[in-house]
């Protein structure tokens, strides 16, 4: 780490996104953040079989395709982040005895997969219109041998670095909502990782804020 | 008629315990329930372990089997850990193939174990590229009452801690295998992961930190499970994952790694106190 | 989601529209949309894109042992699935009619007619053979999936190349892809599926959309069906490799013909654009241009965003800090030692240890009789 200046210039990889990309779908969005790309679908409300009904809110169903292979245990466990995530920000007791479902296609992963697939929901939820308690963005840093701190890693970085974290702020407060991490690291690199991670999620925020005004400000 | 008060007004009555510094069942937020670890009882399996977590029971066995190692790994062994939630250990759950649920608490057991480096799979090597050791560790639930992830972990590394692997001699000419069950060595365990779990419930404004959750206190906070699991290990962090649930703030952030150090300290000791119980 | 019918107004207008020469979409009877290949970074990656009908094509390979009536042959695989995101009427993990009948269909275009090399893709005879998995994940659909997948997975599977392999003795080397160039897939000929809607018996419409083909496959007002849909895959040398048709009876043969004959010109069009692009795409490669799906994403289009410069100005931590607060917390706990001491571990009974909570740790609040009063 050594002694440097106070403050420090940290770049997000560069963020590339359209709205509308299917036109089935209620709302769609494919982000690109470096080059691991995403595509997701949103549809809903819709109407649902009676058995998975739910009266007090709508009911929540993510899938994560891969690009290939068989499903495995592993995406899983990325529906069930996304699925949580999805299920506190959006308002879903406005839309009772009804079903929302959001899909993520991988396209391209070359690090911070899940962290892309998160802000593409984020976009296309909002693409959707459906309403939501506050929009969401997610960061990934990864701490490396000697202990410092690279927000957003490169592959090669990520497979070279001790432990992987992910953080996925709200906007109101810049609470953490969601966090989930690979590897092992000393409670001082989380705690510096999380308040970067922190800071960071501004530039991701205002991505959302100006990709939104471009559009709104034509209708 | 605290019964018929909790049905008609689920959330009040918890707001009114909550609302009074104490949780449904008596204890303080920040209290965790009383833990009790059994080892080495299950004698059809080489090693295991049997938690009991307040009312959440727990049981792991370790079964061992021979194979040859992956070819892009050819000097590790495997670990392969999978839960299993059956219909009895609680209601939501239904039989047949492992549900989502199940499949993810796996995964969070896995990684936890992986990611602590506890074990080192090239310790389960035998024989480069020919045989190594595989570790089939099966954790059953029994009784599901909240923080599972904690009990699983737990259940897991007591397993481990005891297990002891066979002397096998293998002759590269004829490729025979000999195993000697009579003399045994113990595995290398570096650590004890340990995972703590908590639940984070909006309380007006602010939200309300509650230490290792029952499965009631899991559902009325929203989310799937546990909202926060925090594993400390040797003094490092290996693994903190948030989910769903009412968002985290700084200062609750800050207290649930504290809180989940001290338990890390008490639950250590609990397995050290227990595998030298064994011993004698 | 179940299925959104279509209105018999819709059905009687759009009947109506093809039978006076004209389509919904302002097209020739013999136009197809317009049609665009993207290659992702990785080799037999790819989405086609029909129209607004979007697929995506995947290979990937890996050594497993060959089939035991086939030893000297490599496996191809073909799965079709169909996910929400095509249209909200589909169920996430469930197979339906439509996945079957395309993975069907696409099996008999590229396995049945034979035009991958599948002996090139043995490594040693009763034990090791490459098998290549297509997966076609259907993105988007809006009407003739089956000719979207088809060019889809043709296009992978030509732009595919698999790693290279040596043998020494028993061992079998795999290279990466850095080590040694990887190898393309044989293909002895491009076949592809082109799809008709048939209207009335007697009007040919190529490349029809969702709510045409959905039209001519239902039955009409006065009730019995008058159409259906063609199926026709043909390689670049005018051969016909499949035919399939769906929906009712073809009384004049006269439309079969017309429709092979307008097939034959526009595989010869598919076929020339896959190789073209794959040409394309192959010296780009070559000058290192890299290559990504992040390319689809057009920049100038009104819902769309691209964002470079995304840096921020952060406090760098100083190792004195981190430091300074780590002692802090040494601190911390050593002050809260006492604290834990809540708790009792006990050794109970043999192979038995418990942590209890001290009697007095905590104090029960009777609440209930508490809200009563409230």
């Amino acid at each position: 780490m050594g002694v440097e200046v106070d403050t420090k210039e940290f770049k997000l990889k560069p963020m590339k996104c359209e709205f509308n990309f299917l036109s089935k779908s209620d709302g769609s969005a494919i982000l690109s953040q470096g080059e691991t790309v995403t595509l997701v679908s949103v549809n809903g409300p819709l109407d649902i079989k009676m058995q998975s009904q739910s009266i007090e809110k709508s009911t929540l169903e993510v899938l994560f395709c891969t690009k290939g292979g068989k499903p495995s245990v592993a995406d899983r466990y990325k529906e069930s982040i996304i699925k949580q995530t999805c299920e506190t920000a959006i308002l879903g007791s406005l839309y009772p005895r009804s079903g929302i479902t959001v899909t993520i296609q991988e396209l391209e992963d070359y690090g911070g997969l899940l962290s892309c697939a998160l802000n593409c929901t984020c976009l296309a939820l909002l693409n959707s219109g459906l309403a939501m308690r506050f929009v969401f963005a997610a960061v990934s840093c990864a701490v490396d041998e000697l202990g410092n701190i690279v927000l957003e890693p490169t592959q090669e970085q990520a497979t070279s670095a001790r432990a992987l974290l992910n953080f996925v702020f709200e906007s109101r407060n810049k609470n953490l909502l969601t966090g989930f991490s690979e590897g092992s690291y000393s409670e001082s690199a989380y705690e510096e990782a999380l308040e970067r991670c922190r800071a960071a999620s501004d530039l991701v925020f205002t991505f959302y804020r100006d990709i939104i005004s471009k559009y709104s400000n034509v209708i | 008629m605290a019964e018929i008060y909790k049905l008609i007004h689920p959330v009040k009555y918890f707001n009114d315990y909550i609302s009074r510094n104490v949780r449904p069942d008596g204890r303080q937020f920040h209290e965790h329930r009383n833990i009790k670890l059994n080892v080495n009882s299950i004698k059809a399996s080489e090693a295991s372990g049997v938690v009991k977590c307040g009312n959440t029971t727990v049981i792991c066995g370790i079964k061992l089997e021979l194979a040859t190692p992956k070819a892009e790994e050819p000097d590790s062994g495997f670990l392969v850990t999978n839960v299993e939630l059956l219909p009895l250990c609680s209601s939501k759950f239904r039989p047949g193939p492992p549900s989502d649920y199940a499949q993810v608490v796996s995964n969070i057991v896995t990684d936890i174990v992986m990611n602590s480096e506890c074990i080192n799979l090239k310790d389960l090597c035998i024989v480069y590229d020919k045989l190594a050791w595989v570790l089939y560790c099966d954790i059953v639930c029994i009784d599901n009452d909240g923080g599972l992830i904690d009990a699983c972990v737990m259940a897991l590394i007591s397993s481990l801690k005891t297990l002891t692997l066979p002397n096998v001699t293998y002759d590269p000419e004829t490729e025979d295998i000999k195993v000697d069950i009579t003399k045994r060595s113990p595995l290398k365990v570096n650590g004890l992961p340990v995972a703590t779990s908590f639940a984070i419930f909006p309380f007006f404004e602010k939200s309300i930190l509650l230490t290792d959750p029952s499965a009631y206190e899991e559902d009325m906070c929203g989310g799937n499970g546990a909202n926060l699991i925090v594993c400390w290990n040797k003094g490092f962090l290996c693994g903190t994952q948030k989910f769903g649930g009412s968002t985290l703030s700084m200062e609750d952030e800050k207290q649930a790694l504290k809180i989940a150090k001290q338990r890390t300290k008490l639950v250590e000791k609990l397995i050290e106190t227990c595998i030298d119980n064994e011993s004698k | 989601m179940r299925e959104v019918y279509l209105s018999n107004c819709e059905k009687v207008f759009l009947q109506k529209v093809i039978s006076e020469g004209h389509r919904l979409d302002g097209r020739n009877y013999n136009e197809s949309r317009k049609l665009e290949i993207a290659f992702g970074s990785e080799y037999g990656s790819c989405i086609v894109s029909l129209g607004e009908t979007k697929v995506l094509a995947q290979v990937s390979c890996e050594v497993v042992q060959p089939k035991q009536i086939r030893p000297n042959e490599g496996i191809l695989y073909i799965n079709v699935e169909i996910s929400p995101m095509a249209a909200p009427q589909f169920e996430a993990n469930r197979q339906t009619d439509l996945t079957v009948y395309l993975n069907r269909l696409l099996e008999k275009c590229y396995k049945d007619s034979k035009c991958i090399d599948l002996e090139s893709l043995c490594i040693v005879v009763e034990e090791k053979v490459w098998s290549l998995r297509v997966d076609i994940k259907v993105l988007n659909h809006e009407g003739n999936l089956i000719e979207c997948a088809s060019i889809a997975t043709l296009a992978s599977l030509a732009h595919f190349k698999r790693p290279d392999v040596t043998r020494s003795g028993d061992k079998v080397i795999i290279h990466t892809l850095i080590e040694k160039d990887p190898i393309p897939t044989v293909l002895y000929h491009y076949p592809v599926c082109i799809a008709f809607a048939i209207f009335s018996n007697d009007i040919l419409v190529s490349d029809p959309s969702f709510i045409e083909e959905s039209v001519c496959t239902s039955s009409s007002e006065e009730g019995g069906n008058k159409g259906g849909i063609l199926v026709v895959g043909m390689n670049q040398y005018k051969e016909l490799c499949l035919l399939d048709l769906m929906g009712a009876a073809i009384y004049n043969s006269n439309i079969v013909h017309k429709a092979l004959i307008n097939a034959a010109d526009r595989c010869k069009e598919i076929v020339d654009l896959v190789k073209k692009t794959i040409v394309d795409d192959d010296t780009s490669r070559q000058k290192r241009v890299k290559k990504n799906f992040s390319d689809i994403i057009t920049t100038e289009h009104m819902l769309s965003l691209s964002k470079r410069d995304l840096s921020i100005c952060l406090k760098n931590y100083n190792v004195d800090d981190i430091e300074m607060s780590q002692d802090e917390e040494m601190e911390d706990d050593e002050d809260q030692k006492p604290e834990p001491s809540k708790y009792d571990v006990v050794p109970s009974l043999p192979q038995t240890a418990e942590i209890i909570a001290q009697k007095g740790a905590s104090s029960w609040i009777e609440i209930s009789s508490g809200s009563e009063e409230d």
